[in-house]
This record gives C-alpha cells, sequence and structure tokens, in this order.
C-alpha cells in the first residue's frame, strides 16, 4: 500500500505543471488530416522504476519500448522487458529462481489531445495492453514432512517450464523536460488471463507482472526520447 | 477532462479492487482421501447410500499402524484419511463388527507441490488403481483420482447387502 501512495502522490505532483500549462496555452490546431493512420514519429523510452522493485520487492527488471504517434491521439506501443528473481524464503526455507524476458503490446490514448491537433508539452493518457512471458523456473524447498505416517519426500525442479499472460489497464502523464526528452509516470492494473505451470508447482514470479496473483498492479517511472521526424 | 476523470476513478476502483494476496493457503495443508459407501438396492437396482446396522462398530487399521472404531456410523458416513508420503500404496483393513473383515488397497503416486512463497508447499496424490477383498465389499471405484486440499469424494466402496 505504501508503493501505490507513493506512486498517487507522484502522479499527482507530476500533473501540477500540466494543470498550470493547459492553462496558459492556447493550442493552435494543426492540419487536420482525414487519414486513418496520421503518422506523426517514432519514440523510445526505457522504464526506470524496474530497477527499483529490487528494493522494495524480491525482484527486478528492465524494460524498453517503441512507441508510434498517430495524430497526437492514438500511441501504438511495443514494450520488451527483462525480469528476474532469486529468493530464499526465510519462513519455509523455499528458494526460487527465474530470469525471462517479456513482451507487451498495446496502445496509449492521449486524453489531452484532439486528434491532429498541434502536439502538448504535456499531456495525460490512458492505456491498455496485452502481455505475455514464457519462463523457466527453479524451485527448491526443505524436505515435506509426513505428519501423520512419518517420513518425509524432498522437493528439488529445475528448468520448469511456465506461461503467463495479463492485461494491464491505467493512466499515465508524460511531461517534456528537455527538446526531444520527456519523462512519464504510468500507474497500471494487471490482470491474469491464462497460466501453465508445471505439474508439481505454480510460478510464483512472473517477469514483468510481478508475484503470481489473479490481479496486482505496478507502475513505471520511464525516460522517452521522441525521434525527430521531419 | 471528463474521460480523465472516468479513467481516474475507474483505474483508482481497480487499484482498490486488486488486494489480491494470490494466497488460497488452507489452515490445515494436508490432503486427504474421501472414501464413501454405498450399496445397489435390489428393487430399483439404483445406488443408494449404505445403511449400517445400528449395533455394528467398524475398525479401522490403516498402514498396519493405527487403529480407529467407528460406532453409530449413518448413511451420510464418509472416511476421510491422510495419504501415507512416503509409501505408494496404502491399505485399509475394515472390520464390521466381530465377523467380516475385508482389505483395501489404494495405490497411488505422491506428488509433492510448491504452492507459493506465501502457503509453501504440500503434498498431492493421485489414485491409481484400487484392489480389495470381497467378504463384505461387492466392488470399488475411484470417483476422482486426485487428492488436493479440497474435499472432493475420491473412491464408492459398495457394500454386498
Amino acid at each position: 500500500m505504501k508503493i501505490s501512495s507513493y506512486i498517487l502522490l507522484s502522479s499527482l505532483i507530476a500533473l501540477l505543471p500540466l494543470t498550470a500549462q493547459s492553462q496558459e496555452t492556447t493550442i493552435k490546431s494543426d492540419t487536420v488530416s482525414g487519414r486513418l493512420l496520421d503518422f506523426r514519429g517514432l519514440s523510445v523510452s526505457t522504464d526506470l522504476f524496474g530497477y527499483a522493485y529490487s528494493l522494495l520487492e524480491d525482484y527486478t527488471s528492465g524494460e524498453v519500448a517503441i512507441e508510434a504517434n498517430l495524430g497526437n491521439k492514438y500511441y501504438p506501443i511495443f514494450e520488451i522487458g527483462y525480469g528476474s528473481s532469486d529468493f530464499t524464503d526465510e519462513t519455509f526455507g523455499i528458494h526460487y529462481k527465474s530470469s525471462a524476458p517479456y513482451y507487451k503490446v498495446g496502445l496509449n490514448y492521449n486524453f489531452t489531445n484532439k486528434k491532429g491537433s498541434a502536439p502538448r508539452d504535456s499531456y495525460i493518457y490512458g492505456l491498455a495492453r496485452f502481455a505475455w512471458t514464457r519462463a523457466e523456473y527453479d524451485v527448491s524447498s526443505p524436505p515435506i514432512t509426513d505428519p501423520v505416517w512419518g517420513g518425509s519426500v524432498g522437493l528439488d525442479l529445475s528448468d520448469v517450464n511456465g506461461f503467463y499472460s495479463w492485461i494491464e489497464l491505467g493512466v499515465g502523464v508524460k511531461v517534456k523536460i528537455y527538446k526531444n526528452f520527456r519523462m512519464g509516470w504510468s500507474i497500471r492494473y494487471k490482470a491474469r488471463v491464462n497460466q501453465v505451470s508445471g505439474s508439481n508447482s505454480r510460478m510464483w514470479y512472473v517477469p514483468g507482472f510481478g508475484n503470481s496473483r489473479h490481479t496486482t498492479f505496478g507502475g513505471t517511472y520511464s525516460l522517452i526520447y521522441e525521434i525527430p521526424f521531419k | 477532462m471528463k474521460r480523465t476523470i472516468i479513467a481516474l476513478t475507474t483505474l483508482l476502483t481497480l487499484m482498490l479492487s486488486a488486494c489480491d494476496n494470490g494466497g488460497d493457503c488452507k489452515i490445515y495443508n494436508t490432503s486427504y482421501y474421501r472414501t464413501l459407501f454405498r450399496s445397489i438396492d435390489a428393487a430399483t437396482a439404483k445406488e443408494v447410500p449404505y445403511t449400517f446396522p445400528l449395533e455394528v462398530d467398524v475398525r479401522l487399521v490403516v498402514n498396519g499402524t493405527d487403529s480407529l472404531v467407528f460406532n453409530n456410523m449413518t448413511a451420510d458416513s464418509e472416511l476421510a484419511l491422510p495419504m501415507c508420503y512416503t509409501q505408494e500404496c496404502d491399505t485399509l483393513l475394515l472390520q464390521f463388527g466381530t465377523a467380516a473383515t475385508d482389505t483395501l488397497f489404494v495405490e497411488h503416486t505422491n506428488i509433492p507441490y510448491f504452492i507459493s512463497m506465501d502457503c509453501g508447499t504440500g503434498m498431492y496424490h493421485n489414485i491409481t488403481a484400487l484392489r480389495h477383498t470381497s467378504n463384505f465389499i461387492d466392488s470399488a471405484v475411484i470417483v476422482y483420482p486426485f487428492i488436493n486440499f479440497d474435499a472432493n469424494e475420491n473412491i464408492k466402496l459398495y457394500i454386498a447387502e
């Protein structure tokens, strides 16, 4: 809950200059294009928040994305990342290790701009993603003791194949910081779509999603570079 | 702006509902297999719950190391027993009163299972075959072979009338 509060507070702070700016700026309409795909440019970004997860959670991840600008309104995006966890639980003595790439495709929708209008320096957007990962994991635990008949059995699994897919819905903010550079926050609600695990285990850490649950939430803090197009 | 407010409100609602701890941890993480007693009604040829004679105690010896006596067994009675983690065949010695005794062999595989970091590990089982003697047991059927923490009916024992 501390993380969510931090994300929300930071997002509100990021919105302050945006609100002030929108009152001062008069937006001049660009030539409105009637084309369905009104391509305006590309941008690349990297998520820095994933690295900070290692301070708060039992895993870390890194992520880059490429995004197209269609009419300053719609932004199809492809994100690729790599997540890893190598964790030993103190309560049960269970060790879990996994690292794998993950992929997300989706769309950002600019709430602030009208389609075809001139770009604003800062804007709020909604986001939707479909994401998936195929990860191998190792898990081992101290022997499981039979509480009734006695004896114990070990659990030591290696290279178990798992698949996980999920959707993400959220909102974000992007703010121009210098020339073609922007920074941005997003907060995301994540919901599992499908899970395939081994016959003796469930995936515990899912790269790009976090700890395996039906639903969770996460955030990004991105540094963005807009590639100039003439 | 209206769309932004709707989106923010929706997201906030979703985040509040996302307080799923992912844990379906059970307080007692021991899996039991459940055995029901049935008989075939002679008049209708349909399956009915077996009616235990009132005066009869049922004595049960499991894996030769435990001895239990059930009295006042009713038609709804069932046996819920833990399986052995280290063997692949559990043996039940059933004795009705002082007379008839039957032995039921439950063959199974053992599945050590990692549930989660919150819930730890558990042992599941899969029943592969049933064998029995036939003094009063007419037949034995696997209803649901997989045994986990859920309360499923796994075995039906048909008692000869």
